[in-house]
């Protein structure tokens, strides 16, 4: 309890109950917690489970794809609270295609906005937020571990949710410089299974997300402060060994 | 209740730095410890640290190159508190062999390839079983920074390392329908008594020996303190925290290692 106490998070809401779970984690864990979708109906509930547990949980109205709409909800945020801490990227999606010549162009484009250009547009605003509360700040970003090993079937996936790797990265450095951390979860195929026979390979089962909470609140919390710039696998060891042999 | 609530944990090179912190963080979280070194001062000293704090330790002399030695510190442990959970390996040493292969010589390459790899394989393979025993169980292995990159002056400390890192995934994939989960945490430089006698040993005298510290903490690599990487450990350690990692290399090296230049 209280690993995150006095920090104040935005989490991006997805739509695989991911976000559900970390906010609810993060409350528990002492931390005012905002949760942003840009259908703010779809977070009300969420944070209002969150508050029935007795943290602060609030629900904004943030779209991922307008820098109008990111620049207005971190203003709300500090205006609020007075600070940010933990941003959590969990906003997007993990597609699944057929081979990369096949994709349609819009597909591409939906993908590169949803996964990409959302992290960009959010920590534009987030980032500045971050520093200026000059504690000891916290990026979580979110990817797959298709995104790393090559997986039939994955290519946007790869291609999309393989650019925050590296946009970790680079956050990151920024981050050494600014006194803030940018870390990347992979979740693999027991939470988003995106090859249902790979799961059957590597003798998994699917898991409820509060199973991978205690990543999310080690890279959010002080615990970690010297964890920078780091792909934390959360994935059942898929991207350690093959499982055909 | 603890991340770490009755869980019998076996820890090597219990005496020293990150051994200790370790150790007083696990005993916080609820964990009975194992603390085994081949300098029983050392080990017992740890242990009483513990005690005094209101946790449970016992200390083990063991030198982690001999069989006998590493059977026994598991037995002991077994004796004890029947049953072992948790390994964390820390047997290591970074300060032989600099100066490129030319250079090295055929002692130090078989010493350092024992010290830092043959350790973690000779306590794992007596561990195991008493953990598959116990239904499973967690080991945490320490790399470095040099496992991963490679660094100037660093051949034969890097290289066994790097050899640490793929045991950990090649356990990982062995026993991961048993319930074991095998990880390794990989430090960046740290401030213990064996980086300091170490660079003590380099610099000759003690101002030359607070320089190079300092040179260390202002470069880019910077220098972490014992309780800046156990926390780490913990959360590998703990099913409550990481029951879905495994045979993953955590890097706690403020970012050293995926920069360049």
């Amino acid at each position: 309890m209280n690993r995150l106490a006095g920090k104040v998070a935005l989490i991006t809401s997805d739509e695989h109950g991911l976000a559900a779970a970390v906010a609810a984690a993060f409350g528990r864990e002492g931390a005012i917690v905002v949760i942003a979708d840009a259908n703010q109906d779809r977070v009300q509930p969420i944070a209002a489970a969150v508050r029935k547990t007795g943290a602060e949980c609030l629900a904004l109205a943030m779209d991922p794809s307008s820098p109008d709409s990111c620049e207005q909800a971190v203003l709300k945020i500090v205006d609020k609270y007075g600070r940010l801490d933990v941003l959590c990227n969990l906003a997007g999606e993990f597609p699944r295609t057929g081979p990369l010549h096949e994709i349609q162009e819009a597909e591409f484009d939906r993908a590169v906005a949803a996964n990409i250009k959302s992290v960009l547009l959010v920590s534009r605003f987030a980032v500045p937020a971050i520093r200026e509360s000059d504690g000891k700040g916290s990026i979580i970003n979110l990817s797959h571990t298709a995104a790393l090993n090559g997986v039939p079937g994955t290519s946007l996936l790869a291609a999309t949710k393989g650019a925050l790797l590296n946009m970790t990265r680079d956050m990151a450095l920024q981050g050494q410089r600014e006194g803030f951390r940018v870390n990347c979860i992979c979740v693999g195929s027991t939470y988003v299974p995106v090859v249902p026979s790979l799961m059957e390979e590597h003798h998994q089962h699917p898991v409820p997300a509060r199973e991978l909470m205690g990543s999310f609140v080690y890279l959010a919390s002080d615990e970690s402060a010297h964890v920078n710039g780091h792909i934390l696998m959360v994935d059942d060891g898929m991207h350690a060994w093959r499982a055909r042999h | 209740m603890g991340y770490l609530d009755d869980q019998i944990v076996l820890i090597t090179a219990g005496g020293g730095g990150i051994s200790r912190a370790t150790a007083k963080l696990f005993s916080r979280e609820g964990a009975r410890l194992m603390l085994a070194d081949i300098n029983g001062e050392a080990a017992e000293a740890a242990a009483a640290e513990i005690r005094a704090g209101g946790g449970e330790a016992h200390a083990a002399v063991a030198d982690a190159l001999v069989a006998p030695d590493c059977v026994r510190v598991v037995q002991e442990t077994v004796d004890q508190y029947g049953r072992l959970d948790v390994l964390i390996n820390l047997v290591g040493f970074f300060g032989r062999g600099g100066g490129g292969v030319d250079k090295v010589s055929l002692e130090d390459w078989d010493w350092m390839m024992d010290i830092n790899l043959k350790s973690v394989f000779l306590m794992s393979k007596y561990a195991i079983p008493e953990m598959l025993k116990g239904g499973g169980g967690a080991i945490i292995n320490t790399g470095t920074t040099a496992a991963v990159m490679g660094r100037a002056g660093s051949p034969i400390y890097g290289t066994p390392k790097a050899g640490v890192l793929s045991l950990t995934r090649a356990m990982a994939a062995d026993y991961f329908r048993q319930g074991i989960r095998v990880n390794a945490v990989c430090p960046s430089g740290t401030l213990t008594t064996m980086l300091t006698d170490v660079l003590r040993q380099r610099a000759g005298d003690e101002e030359e020996l607070a320089h190079q510290l300092e040179m260390f903490r202002e470069s880019d690599q910077g220098l972490s303190t014992p309780e800046d990487i156990a926390p780490a450990y913990l959360y590998l350690a703990s099913d409550q925290l990481s029951r879905k990692v495994t045979g993953h290399i955590l890097m706690v090296d403020n970012g050293f290692s995926m920069m360049r230049c």
